[in-house]
């Protein structure tokens, strides 16, 4: 069999944020960079659904106006068409909305869910113990570390949400270290943070036009069959296409399929059994996506938390910041869970009522004029993260045991600190694409 | 009950490589220092005991030439009085001894442990790659991952004695990602050079000593901290025995030379969070056992001998040949060194001791005839080799302990991505420690 | 009569070479010749791990 044969610098396998971002930095400094996708579109976990008129993320709703994701698309000279959000958000507990303090400040926030003064600078002075003094132990969970400072219900369940919605994972369950890391690294890139006016997926094709303007290729519908490995060197990949099969030889192959997946198309065999524990320990998480849409606004500002809900996390009126996701005159909102816990079981039935029935207990217009159109799980083989910081978590490196292949995307991270969210998969890229800048040359 | 109170800027607890190097840096920027011992004698795992004439190494025996540990010696102005090493050890495989200090090749040996070339180029690949493509999993062994590209057994050994004779700790129970990582950090300070204290390394430990008290500062042996204070979790100071009774000393921060575990219990359990006592239950404490023999003549003629594929020898020091003044004139002492097959197995102690002294028998033909035991030194458990031994899935612990203000040195605690051991990495956690003071506060 | 906590003696030796009797033998664990030992205390004070103690006799058969 006559299988064709290419040349590529690198060949990247995925076209999510990793992907895109490593490809289009790496096109930009020169690198002949070949994008494949399996899916007819482009983005992954930042794609766009078009339905019904409508547009539904397939993840990333708000990204940060400023820090690593927008420095790659400065960098290479992409398009950035992002609307910041200006309006501070609310939070609901307890059937009563509370607005968040416009001075910001973490000690204003924690005093408006308990009024005991001792109580909050006991906490306050914990937490920001765990960001200037250490960072606490892996072993420990958010919630055991912030049981030595208060047992106050609402305090807690503060900081549950904004746990669950950034890191996916419960405060019971996720690791404090990697929370409180994330928090003086990464997540502060999500002030201020907008949204993209086209869907989150005129960000990536923003990314793949630079990538193809610099001579690269970005293919669609494009299968990757294995990754090559000689003497536990990655030197290309098989892919198939329409057309057939085609033999891609190259110098680096970054993977934005996950590391599992990554380990199955090398081969099992070309990794130490170390490394396939670390994947093996793995724990993807689950996210739950509803959209509900209206003839008008079911609340009044963009970002509404619900705490001390079934399941229900947020809840996002995101016509009111980019109205361009619905027709003309029609609304559309986004509304985000979590499990009660990541390590499972859970039914997922079940989960999509809780959802439900959170929505028509804490939204009021929701019961009279809210419809949903879309409900949308993620998790297993499609999950939120494909590394969930629980307790005990451990950091996947980008770089495999495979010398020259690299992953890219939330299922790696850097040493220091998870890489959730567009941010953090847009650091693994960074770092992979330094990396190979210090290796070879285009 | 009236207590002397006093106040410091920093408070020491142990005198070990860690404790004094911290207390001599901080000294030397004008913080008041005070260091608390409560043995009589300072130094901890690098002193020196003397008996019926002869001295006995207490743990550190070679230095680094350069690197983490010298620099200290340089920046305070401590005198560093070393005698470079200047002949190449020898290696005993298969009852034959051999001789490298004819090749310029440092991998030159491993020709002599495996006559299969392509074996050899194969092992060195895979360690290249895992020196310059990427440090290997914390979750696979030295040997699993070296036999990934070799099966040879005599190859494995070759670095099973070099894993055991620095990190305490043997090939197929080291982390291979510690292993690699403490040979591209602390370890390297190694290949600068090996140097011995002419009169023992507590030589070394006085002269930071005397550093430490020129510079204002106070080190009181028989004084044996009795609790770290802790008001909403910070360290605000410590209690300490002496002959004249407890004394409370207020201070600015506390810094522990006497290992995570001992720092939690004079501290009080109840401060620290079930996540961090977890990371040091798990920490494995590792055995090494020292036997000193002495004679009335050299039993071997290089200063040191690596012995292979031994029931439990790893190596065997003539340090008079370097350092004459340890022993009385006209005799020699020599030291060596053993570890168990396994740091986490059940053993037996004495057992132990009679496999090296047997080891010593079959190996060094000399020592039958003219070597007589003059010491059996063990250290383990409560008074370890190392306190964290780098086992597969070893977790490094950081100096900062959740007590704000309280940090660990020594070879308990490591540097992320990369173990603390030996007297540069005890070093290498004094300098993390003052950099972290130093931008915390200022003296006084 | 001075006694050995076997629980957290480590064999160290540091005893031994303190011991102005020579009373003291670390073999992996440390042997006391009651015969030479004259309860002088010295060794208490060098012992690294705080094994050593004196006990009171009269309250052991």
């Amino acid at each position: 069999m006559s299988q064709k044969q290419e040349k590529y610098d690198v060949v990247i396998l995925g076209s999510g944020i990793g992907g895109l971002c490593c490809a289009a930095l790496l096109a930009n400094k020169g690198y002949k960079t070949l994008v494949a996708e399996k899916m007819p579109m482009i983005g992954g976990r930042c794609s766009t659904l078009a339905y019904k008129g409508f547009k539904i993320p397939t993840g990333v709703v708000a990204v940060p106006m400023s820090g690593v994701l927008k420095s790659v698309f400065d960098e290479v000279g992409a398009d950035f068409d992002v609307s910041p959000i200006t309006v501070l958000p609310k939070y609901l507990i307890d059937n009563k909305i509370i607005d968040e303090p416009a001075d910001g400040q973490p000690l204003s926030i924690l005093s408006c869910f308990c009024t005991d003064k001792k109580e909050v600078s006991m906490l306050q002075k914990g937490i920001e113990r765990a960001q200037t003094w250490n960072a606490p132990s892996n072993e420990t969970s958010l919630l055991d570390f912030l049981y030595q400072y208060t047992k106050n219900e609402n305090l807690i369940s503060y900081f549950n949400n904004k746990c669950d919605i950034f890191f996916t994972v419960g405060a019971h369950e996720a690791s404090a270290r990697e929370y409180f890391l994330s928090h003086t690294g990464i997540l502060k890139d999500f002030q201020p943070i907008g949204f993209a006016n086209q869907g989150s997926i005129s960000l990536m094709k923003a990314l793949k036009k630079v990538i193809e303007d610099k001579g690269g290729k970005v293919l669609t519908q494009c299968r990757a069959k294995k990754i090559l490995v000689k003497n536990q060197i990655a030197e290309g990949v098989v892919v198939e296409g329409i057309k057939g099969e085609t033999t891609i030889m190259a110098t680096a192959v970054v993977s934005n399929t996950g590391p599992k997946k990554t380990v199955a198309l090398a081969g099992k065999e070309h990794f130490d059994k170390g490394y396939l524990k670390e994947v093996i320990n793995m724990v993807p998480s689950f996210q739950m996506w509803v959209t509900t849409i209206s003839d008008r606004p079911l609340f009044d500002i963009p970002f509404l938390f619900t705490l001390k809900t079934k399941r229900l996390l947020t809840f996002l009126s995101a016509s009111l910041v980019s109205p361009g996701l619905a027709p003309e005159g029609k609304y559309i909102h986004y509304s985000i869970s979590g499990p009660a816990s990541q390590t499972g079981p859970w039914n997922l039935q079940n989960e999509v009522d809780l959802h439900i029935q959170d929505l028509k207990d804490n939204i009021p217009d929701f019961n009279k004029y809210g419809k949903i159109l879309h409900v949308g799980c993620y998790w297993g083989e499609l999950p939120t993260y494909s590394n969930t910081p629980i307790t005990g978590f451990h950091n996947i490196p980008q770089k495999t045991a495979v010398e020259n292949l690299y992953n890219v995307g939330d299922g790696v991270s850097k040493e220091d600190g998870f890489s959730c969210g567009s941010p953090g998969c847009a650091l693994t890229a960074r770092i992979v694409a330094e990396d190979i800048k210090n290796r070879f040359k285009p | 009950m009236g207590q002397k109170q006093e106040k410091y800027d920093v408070v020491v607890l142990g005198s070990g490589i860690g404790g004094l190097c911290t207390a001599a840096l901080l000294a030397n920027k004008g913080y008041k220092i005070l260091v608390t011992e409560k043995l009589p004698i300072i130094g901890g795992r690098c002193a020196t005991l003397k008996y019926k004439g002869f001295k006995i190494p207490t743990g550190v025996l070679g230095v680094p030439m350069a690197g983490t540990f010298k620099s200290i010696f340089e920046e305070v102005g401590a005198e560093f009085n070393v005698t470079p090493m200047t002949v190449p050890p020898k290696h005993r495989i298969d009852n034959e001894i051999i001789d490298m200090s004819k090749s310029n090749q440092p991998d030159a040996i491993l020709s002599r442990f495996c006559g299969d070339e392509k074996e050899i180029e194969a092992l060195k690949k895979g360690i290249n790659r895992a020196q310059t493509w990427n440090f290997p999993s914390n979750e696979i062994s030295l040997k699993d991952y070296l036999n990934q590209y070799t099966r040879d057994e005599k190859l494995i050994e070759y670095y099973s004695n070099l894993s055991d004779r620095i990190l305490s700790t043997r090939a197929h129970e080291i982390s291979a990602r510690e292993y690699f990582q403490s040979f591209a950090g602390s370890i390297k300070d190694f290949q600068s050079g090996v140097g011995f204290a002419p009169e023992g390394s507590m030589a070394l430990m006085k002269a930071l000593k005397k550093v430490i008290e020129e510079k204002g500062g106070k080190v009181l042996t028989q004084c044996r901290a009795k609790k770290i204070l802790v008001k909403e979790g910070i360290a605000e100071g410590v209690v300490i025995e002496d002959k004249k009774g407890e004394t409370t000393v207020r201070t600015s921060a506390v810094v522990s030379n006497a290992g995570p575990k001992k720092t939690v219990a004079l501290a009080g359990k109840e401060y620290f969070d079930k996540g961090y006592l977890r990371e040091l239950k798990n920490m494995v404490p590792s055995l090494q056992i020292w036997v000193s023999t002495i004679s009335d003549r050299p039993l071997f003629d290089v200063p040191l001998l690596y012995t292979y594929e031994t029931r439990r020898l790893v190596s065997f020091v003539s340090i008079s040949h370097v350092c004459p003044k340890l022993a009385p004139a006209g005799k020699y002492i020599h030291y060596s060194i053993s570890s168990p097959v396994s740091q986490t197995a059940p053993r037996n102690l004495r057992n132990e001791v009679n496999m090296h002294i047997q080891d010593l028998k079959d190996s060094v033909p000399d020592f039958n005839k003219y070597g007589q035991v003059l010491h059996v030194g063990c250290y383990w458990g409560e008074w370890p080799t190392l306190a964290n031994a780098p086992i597969v899935g070893f977790n490094g612990i950081p100096q900062k302990t959740p007590i704000e203000n309280l940090y660990n040195v020594g070879d308990g605690v490591a540097k992320k991505g990369g173990w603390a051991g030996g007297s540069p990495g005890c070093a290498l956690s004094a300098r993390i420690v003052v950099e972290d003071i130093e931008n915390r506060f200022e003296p006084g | 009569m001075l006694t050995v906590n076997e629980e957290t003696c480590v064999g160290c030796g540091w005893c031994q070479t303190f011991c102005p009797q020579d009373a003291l033998r670390a073999w992996g664990y440390l042997e006391i010749d009651y015969k030479k030992c004259d309860e002088c205390l010295v060794c208490i004070k060098f012992c690294p791990t705080d094994s050593l103690s004196m006990a009171d006799v009269s309250h052991h058969k």
